[in-house]
């Protein structure tokens, strides 16, 4: 497992495809993925291979995720608040 | 209908080089507006600078970091209008930012523009280089300073360059070394290294502090003279192959493998408004065109800082105060001799870092992000677009440029917008055609540049309407 070695921020729970996920308020969503068993984010549009964080600062797209009330974002550009809700962008679901 | 805001300066970036600029461009008079995408400034480079100034991780992140802190402070005391967690969608001539910020697009208009937009890691791909788990060295070090976080163990990094060295030392300190790095460095190391002489002691210190970052004293396992990697896995990279050019194998588990081979400057921005790009050899990557006070061309706009050549932190501050002092020279708020008695030292400092560049660039040159891929190697992650079909189409085709192979074949057309596949195609083209790199190219950048939902476009073009019809 990841190691946390400096965590910052107060304990949250966010969910990610409907599972409690704890995550630190104001971090990066992209590094709580980073932290999970599994850690994809999306799959490929062409043959639906998963796709992780790659490049953390916005220049790859492979850690776009969906979040309720806010749209289709890159994870690495968003930060983490208290009950957020969080879908990964698996083929075939649809783009929202 | 929203106000528009006006000022002297733009500046888009809240690095070394715009935070310089911000500073000087107000010291001389003029009103400076800076943009940036991050919640707080200071660049990738020193990234989250404020807040981890009372962390424990500051131990960790090193002297360089540390000055950064000071600059970031610096910069929030200045009063310069600062933006921060807005992505520039347009440019338009004259100047004018379209940005989005939360869920609307805001404009600001200025009569001088300044990129500062700093660099992204050289895409390397190879066979597994989409596999979760295969992540760059510059995304590590993001975790590192905006989480706390190192990527899940065990971890190999392959490739080569001072960000890969200091990032296996931050590693190590924050407890946990990699497993093994996987130099791509060529041979003759020691050879460069003598060639690079003087442009090495330019910056004593600096290679005084790589050096202690070798892996020949970190206790790392190093595999030298790295030639072919190939990362292993179904759903996530399990296990890493490589070779060296001696001929000998070798595989390791990891869930994790980070990769880099340098930099290469954030042109799109720049080149969406008039900015030229050149092929400059000695970076193996294009640089853009300037004038000595860091003019693009166009009427207005500057560039500074690794956004128009990789050069380093200290470098874009240099490269940020001499473009101010352009502008506030251009504007009439400084005399020639003013203007040039304020950049000779400048332009003094500004020599050795490019010097020292040069002996960075000469020692850890590309080596497996310009090594022809495997046809089955995938070159357009967005796309799924292998090194071979694309090879195809570029001879079959007859392409003299990533553009014409765009329409071909989509690569460069998912949502990174080529930024990822841009370098690999240029290099892919360049082989099949036989064509020199100025002729063929990158891809046009076209905005937006920052992801739009309709629901934002919409929202601002009836704001035109309503505009236009006030208008009649």
């Amino acid at each position: 497992m990841t190691s946390g070695v400096f965590p910052s921020g107060s304990a949250v729970e966010i969910t990610v495809d409907g599972r409690v996920v704890a995550a630190c308020d104001g971090e990066l969503l992209a590094a709580v993925f980073l932290r999970l068993e599994d850690i994809h984010t999306r799959t490929s549009f062409p043959s639906a291979q998963p796709r992780a964080p790659y490049c953390m600062m916005g220049v790859c797209f492979e850690c776009d995720v969906h979040v309720e009330n806010i749209g289709t974002i890159r994870s690495c550009q968003q930060t983490v608040h208290a009950g957020m809700k969080v879908e990964r962008q698996d083929y075939p679901k649809r783009l929202k | 209908m929203k106000a528009i805001s006006r000022a002297d300066l733009l500046i888009v970036g809240a690095g070394p080089a715009g935070m310089a600029a911000a500073r000087r461009a107000l010291r001389g008079g003029l009103s400076v507006v800076v943009l940036d995408s991050q919640s707080q400034p200071g660049g990738q480079i020193w990234r989250n600078a404020c807040r981890n100034s009372t962390s424990p991780i500051i131990k960790v992140l090193g002297s360089e970091y540390r000055r950064g802190i000071r600059q970031v402070e610096s910069f929030l005391a200045c009063g310069a209008d600062y933006i921060p967690d807005a992505q520039v969608s347009r440019l338009g001539q004259g100047w004018t930012i379209e940005y989005v910020k939360g869920a609307e697009i805001r404009t600001l208009k200025g009569r001088y523009l300044l990129l500062a937009t700093g660099a992204q890691e050289r895409p390397v791909p190879f066979s597994g280089w989409t596999l979760p788990g295969v992540m760059t060295v510059g995304a590590a070090q993001i975790l590192l300073k905006t989480a706390g976080q190192l990527p899940q163990g065990p971890v190999a990094v392959v490739g080569s360059g001072p960000l890969a060295l200091l990032y296996m030392q931050q590693m190590r300190l924050a407890g946990a070394a990699p497993v093994a790095y996987l130099d791509t460095t060529p041979r003759g190391l020691i050879g460069r290294s003598l060639r690079g002489f003087r442009g090495a002691m330019q910056e004593p210190g600096q290679v005084f502090k790589g050096i202690a970052w070798l892996p020949q004293f970190s206790g790392i396992r190093h595999v030298r003279n790295v030639v072919r990697v190939s990362a292993e896995g179904t759903r996530r990279v399990e296990a890493v192959r490589f070779e060296s050019s001696g001929g000998s194998h070798g595989q390791l588990e990891v869930k994790t493998l980070l990769v880099h081979e340098g930099l290469v400057p954030s042109h799109q921005l720049a080149v969406s408004v008039g900015a030229q790009l050149i092929w400059d050899v000695g970076q193996s990557a294009f640089r853009l065109e300037r004038n000595e006070w860091m003019n693009a061309g166009p009427e207005g706009l500057y560039i500074a800082g690794d956004g128009a050549r990789i050069g380093g932190a200290a470098n874009s501050e240099i490269e940020g105060e001499i473009a101010a002092i352009g502008v506030l020279f251009r504007e009439g708020a400084l005399t020639p001799a003013q203007a040039n008695a304020d950049t000779k030292p400048l332009r003094a400092l500004h020599a050795r870092q490019k010097a020292f560049r040069g002996f960075l660039d000469v020692v850890y040159p590309p080596n497996i992000a310009r090594t022809r891929p495997d046809d089955t190697t995938i070159v357009c992650r967005c796309e799924e677009l292998s090194a071979g079909e694309l090879r195809n189409a570029a001879s079959r085709g007859a392409c003299r440029g990533p553009n014409q192979l765009k329409t071909f074949t989509r690569a460069g057309m998912g949502p990174c917008q080529g930024r990822q596949c841009g370098y690999p195609v240029h290099e892919l083209v360049k082989s099949v055609a036989g064509l020199p790199a100025g002729e063929v190219g990158l891809f046009n950048p076209r905005p937006p540049f920052a992801p739009l939902t309709v629901s934002i476009l919409a929202a601002q073009e009836a704001e035109e309407v309503v505009a236009a019809s006030t208008h009649e």
